[in-house]
């Protein structure tokens, strides 16, 4: 719908479109309604005007001015045009809006569906079904439970800082602030106190130091998911109960088998070239790169989304990869990105100044984390900036809450707290680390960072039901991969040795591999999640289990926990992509 | 599939190799013969077209293919049951690689196989004994003719001219890898001229024959000097005067635009490894590493005399107020290669490290002429390179003992794995004598043999600086890290900063 309005806002009207348009006569005067009022609304958009302009200087240029029509048309539909825009743009819109009212609906659909009406060959073989109010009740006491730990941290931190959840400055210390964050150098280290942990890794190695200051972690996550089963009686589980799984059968997404996978995933396939593979092991790496980064240039120039997606499905050069993934997530209609990007950010600045969080010490304290690794040290200003903004946007609350129902969000004072919406466990910044690579100063970072976030991330570390795979049903997919693959690996460890398989891969999958697999391969496999939309979660799933699968002779002759945590000590070696290829296709 | 396939596919093809003229003995008949003909650097300084015709199978240039027909060189190998006597004063990495190689280490004069000494026996001791056939040793006698920064800076000059004369001018800048350089007092009058013509830039001024970062300061006014010069006047004699002779300075144009990451200067420390001047024989470990400064980049005149901000040398930041113990700031140039790649392309990005390489290998050919070639010796340099925001590489310095002594477990682990692919090239358990020069041992490539090495499998060269190689787990955790507590190196004007961090935690050891 949303591209017709512009056909008519440079002054030509309907005749020679598309047929539905040109329509009957009547029709026809709702259309030219529907359409003034659709132009009107795009007055507001920088874009619409860009493309204007755009046309009233080719139309200057070329002599024949009455050939307007066919010109402005020309413009639009060129390739990479104002269309491919627009269409991105509702592509990605409507998508979301799909995966909302998906959500609204099963909802629904479980609050007036009674538990029994489940015939019984859905609930033997479970293929996307859908969960009674049950379940959904005991999911949700689950979160209850943990939204009420975090709270109950929140305020014992800001009893025991004596700082106030949210303080306005005054305008004395707004200016003292602006001088000291933004003006390039030394932070004041008196207001934070540096509270790096030496000798201890990024938060997703999983080194737990009591010391640290934090609302919830990845073990608090895990717990609340496994406790959800607590409350289910054996019956309603359809499997043999906590023997054979450590995750609550209701998490179970749909089919998780190898083979499902690879069909899923069927373009991975070791057939196809890849970056991550073939600029390893093909003869003539150069000229393959060569081949990849000119094709990858023309999608670029074609602006096409499906394009850009069906080429990240395999691999990128890196780079292109900024580029790319700028097509591939931003949502916002926009002509000029970097103009839009400057603006919103200097918003977020001015409320940053103003407002003096608690969350944004936490957060601070939480960015800092990246000092202690060998490869993301560098960019710890730039992620301490990223994280901060991202406190602030309300963006991410629109786009976040209307799916997770309000989860985590406090109101105090009428207003979400903090304004993104979002409670930050310990270690959310590693979701920003390797953008760091692809964006040099923060504030382009941080625009990819949210569109990321607000599809992907967030949905690694919730504990609820969606359409979409969240972290519960990752998990749950992991475990029916190892023991499809490796079962006596996950019988060996979680009955010899009383460790669960889970509390590896969770973590995994929570920080999506972030300070567990080098830089290159992470954003190698990001590169086919966000080819494959949110599908492509499963395949951190997948490649936990590949990782265990990869391992499984050291995890076959391990002993104890030490010998299970040397088996993954050294995974920074790993490359993932063939390591996927072969967990996939081989059989 | 895995990286281990990658690491067999690397070191286990030998790339065969057209000349057999690497060995070291076989070098100074090799001087002999080639009189002073100097090799022609044209096929390094163009570096080759990308063009189809280029001969795939071209490895290895060099100006006499009749040296491989010379027969092996005397090899008096010591009896093969006897593990390898090592001497050393250090007791950093080194060591430790050392005895994990199972040598053994001897208190003896000279009853060693091998010696890896510091450059104070070099000077000293060096000239006064004789060695024997097998022994080798860890310097080059006047090393300091390239380490040394005024003398680097007059071979450099003198290269450039020689070059200009024989190849023109085009040729010559191709050695413009030294920013303009003065060594004081010397040519004072010259600087002064320079200076005029280029009012408001900002030089910098080191001491020729300090490492670590000591003694350096900024300069923004000619004032600033002329202080300088009344305070060392009386003790300033010529640059000739050797390493006792009191504080000569070269004063080298600031280069003003660094390329920043995160904010931050950084500079690239990369091993480079001589095994021998007569034939030029270099290798460069892919494991360089970045840096970095812990504070942000500025170049207001207020931070002009904040080292800081200016210097990367571990050293001085390591008294930083942001630095912190148990975090190196090191950065593997794999990162700095993904980054800069995503910023700028991967046609940049290989330019740039293939002219880092160049930039390598042409301070090394400014030096050969002078350099006293020894089949007993092989150097390990470690280069310090800059990159400004055009991605041109400067040459900053170069060190005949660049720093061992590991801060974290990751920085151990990469020296360890250096340390074993230098003496795996050094090879003194003789595994591979005889066998024609291996282009790669481990992290190590070689880059120049007589003439530059291209490799088998790329048309169009690129280097194989800051390619993945991975970095085993060293035998061993190191238990301390850091250095023994010292006085706090102090320079005039970075002392208001330093006295702020009193518990000064200086390097002792070699760099």
């Amino acid at each position: 719908m949303l591209h017709r309005p512009v056909y008519t806002s440079c002054g030509i009207t309907k005749e020679g479109l598309s047929p539905d348009f040109c329509g009957a006569h009547e029709e026809n005067q709702d259309i030219a309604a529907l359409a003034r009022e659709y132009e009107k609304a795009l007055r507001t958009n920088p874009a619409y005007w860009a493309f204007k302009k755009l046309v009233r200087n080719e139309t200057l240029k070329s002599p024949n001015a009455t050939d307007v029509v066919t010109l402005a048309r020309q413009i639009f539909n060129q390739t990479g045009g104002a269309r491919q825009l627009i269409e991105n743009h509702v592509a990605l819109v409507s998508a979301r809006k799909k995966r909302r009212g998906q959500a609204a609906r099963e909802i629904q659909q479980c609050k007036a569906s009674d538990p029994n009406a489940l015939n019984c060959a859905e609930r033997r073989y479970p293929r996307y079904r859908s969960v009674g109010p049950k379940e959904q009740l005991a999911v949700e006491s689950a979160r209850k439970t943990l939204e009420s730990l975090i709270t109950k941290r929140l305020n014992r931190i800001s009893a025991d800082m004596a700082v106030p959840l949210s303080r306005r400055r005054t305008p004395h210390e707004e200016t003292i602030f602006l001088d000291r964050s933004f003006s390039s150098n030394q932070e004041d280290s008196s207001n934070n106190p540096p509270l790096v942990l030496q000798g201890i890794g990024l938060p997703s190695k999983g080194v737990r130091d009591p010391e640290r200051l934090y609302l919830y972690d990845d073990q608090d996550v895990l717990e609340a998911m496994m406790n959800v089963q607590m409350n289910i009686s054996h019956e309603q589980s359809s499997e043999l109960g906590t023997f054979w799984s450590s995750i609550p059968a209701l998490f179970t997404r749909g089919p998780s088998t190898i083979q499902e996978m690879a069909r899923k995933f069927s373009l991975l396939s070791p057939r196809y070239q890849h970056v991550g593979v073939d600029d390893w092991v093909d003869d003539n790496p150069e000229t393959f790169l060569a081949a990849r980064i000119e094709t990858g240039e023309k999608v670029l120039a074609s602006k096409s989304l499906q394009q850009a997606r069906d080429y990240a499905k395999n691999g990128m050069p890196p780079c292109l990869r900024a580029q790319l993934w700028d097509l591939m997530l931003q949502s916002e209609l926009t002509d000029d990105l970097a103009a839009y990007t400057r603006r919103h950010c200097q918003s977020l600045k001015v409320d940053i100044a103003r407002y003096d969080l608690l969350i944004d010490r936490l957060i601070r304290i939480d960015a800092r984390q990246c000092r202690n690794d060998d490869c993301y040290f560098v960019f710890e200003d730039i992620i301490a900036e990223v994280m901060s903004y991202w406190v602030r946007d309300e963006w991410v609350a629109q786009h976040v809450a209307a799916e997770q129902k309000q989860s985590h969000v406090m109101t105090c004072t009428g207003k979400i707290y903090p304004p993104n919406g979002v409670m930050p466990f310990w270690g959310i910044s590693c979701y920003a680390l390797p953008l760091c690579f692809l964006h040099g100063e923060a504030e382009n970072a941080y625009m990819i960072f949210r569109e990321l976030y607000t599809r992907f991330f967030f949905n690694l570390h919730t504990v609820r039901l969606s359409s979409t795979p969240t972290l519960p049903t990752l998990c749950k997919t992991f475990e029916y991969l190892l023991k499809e693959h490796d079962p006596y690996i996950f019988f060996h460890l979680t009955h010899h040795l009383g460790i669960l398989p889970i509390t590896y891969a969770c973590r995994w999958i929570m920080f999506a591999f972030v300070g567990i697999l080098d830089i290159e391969q992470v954003l190698q496999l990001w590169d086919r999640m966000l080819g494959y939309e949110e599908e492509g979660m499963e395949l951190l799933s997948v490649a936990a289990a590949a990782i265990f699968g990869f391992r499984s002779d050291m995890l076959c002759r391990a002993r104890n926990l030490r010998d299970v945590e040397h088996a993954f000590s050294d995974l920074g070696a790993v490359k993932i992509i063939p390591l996927l290829q072969s967990y996939l296709f081989s059989r | 599939m895995l990286s281990r396939t990658d690491r067999e596919r690397g070191s286990s093809t030998p790339l065969s190799i057209s000349s057999g003229s690497g060995s070291a003995g076989s070098s100074q008949s090799k001087r002999e013969k080639d009189g002073d003909s100097r090799q022609i650097p044209d096929k390094l300084l163009n570096r080759p077209s990308p063009s189809p015709s280029t001969p795939i199978s071209t490895t290895v240039r060099t100006s006499t293919p009749t040296i491989s027909l010379l027969p092996p060189p005397a090899v008096s190998t010591p009896p093969a049951a006897q593990p390898i006597r090592f001497r050393t004063g250090s007791r950093n990495t080194v060591y430790d690689v050392m005895r994990d190689r199972g040598w053994k280490e001897t208190d003896g004069d000279m009853d060693w196989d091998f010696f890896w000494a510091d450059v104070h026996w070099v000077h000293e001791t060096f000239d006064h004994v004789y060695l024997q056939e097998h022994q080798r040793i860890n310097h080059f006698r006047n090393h300091y003719e390239l380490t040394r920064k005024d003398l680097l800076v007059k071979n450099v000059k003198r290269m450039i001219k020689t070059i200009e004369k024989e190849y023109g001018k085009a040729e010559a800048l191709k050695f413009d890898f030294l920013s303009p350089s003065y060594v004081l007092p010397g040519e004072h009058a010259l600087f002064t001229e320079e200076f005029k013509r280029n009012p408001g830039s900002v030089w910098i001024m080191k001491p020729v024959g300090k490492a670590q970062g000591k003694g350096i300061f900024l300069i923004n006014r000619i004032s600033q000097i002329a202080g300088w010069r009344k305070d060392v006047r009386g003790n300033v004699r010529g640059e000739k005067d050797g390493e006792d002779g009191p504080e000569a300075y070269i004063v080298q144009r600031y280069i003003e635009n660094p390329c920043l990451i995160g904010g931050k200067k950084f500079d690239i420390r990369i091993y480079v490894l001589v095994t021998s001047y007569y034939p030029l024989t270099v290798y460069i470990h892919r494991n360089g590493f970045c840096r970095f400064s812990n504070t942000q980049f500025s170049m207001q005149a207020k931070d002009i005399s904040n080292m800081y901000i200016h210097a990367t040398n571990v050293a001085i930041q390591k008294h930083s107020p942001n630095y912190l113990s148990g975090r190196g700031c090191k950065w593997l140039l794999r990162n700095l290669k993904l980054y800069l790649t995503t910023q700028y392309g991967a046609k940049a990005v290989d330019e740039l490290f293939t002219e880092m390489e160049a930039s390598v290998v042409r301070s090394l050919m400014s030096v050969q002429k002078v350099m006293i070639n020894d089949k007993h010796c092989f150097e390990l340099y470690g280069y310090d390179i800059l990159i400004d925001q055009n991605l041109k590489p400067w040459v900053l310095e170069v060190n005949a003992s660049p720093s061992l002594t590991a801060e974290t477990q990751f920085d151990y682990d990469l020296k360890h794995a250096m340390l074993q692919d230098c003496f795996d090239v050094v090879d003194l358990e003789r595994r591979h004598t005889g066998k024609p020069t291996r282009t790669r041992v481990g992290g190590f490539d070689l880059v120049y043999n007589d003439g530059p090495v291209r490799h088998e499998r790329t048309s169009n060269y690129a280097s194989y600086l800051g390619c993945y190689q991975p970095i085993p787990r060293a035998p061993r955790t190191k238990k301390r890290f850091g250095n023994a507590p010292g006085p706090l190196p102090l320079t005039p004007t970075c002392g208001k900063n330093a006295s702020g961090s009193g518990n000064g935690l200086a390097s002792g050891g070699p760099r």
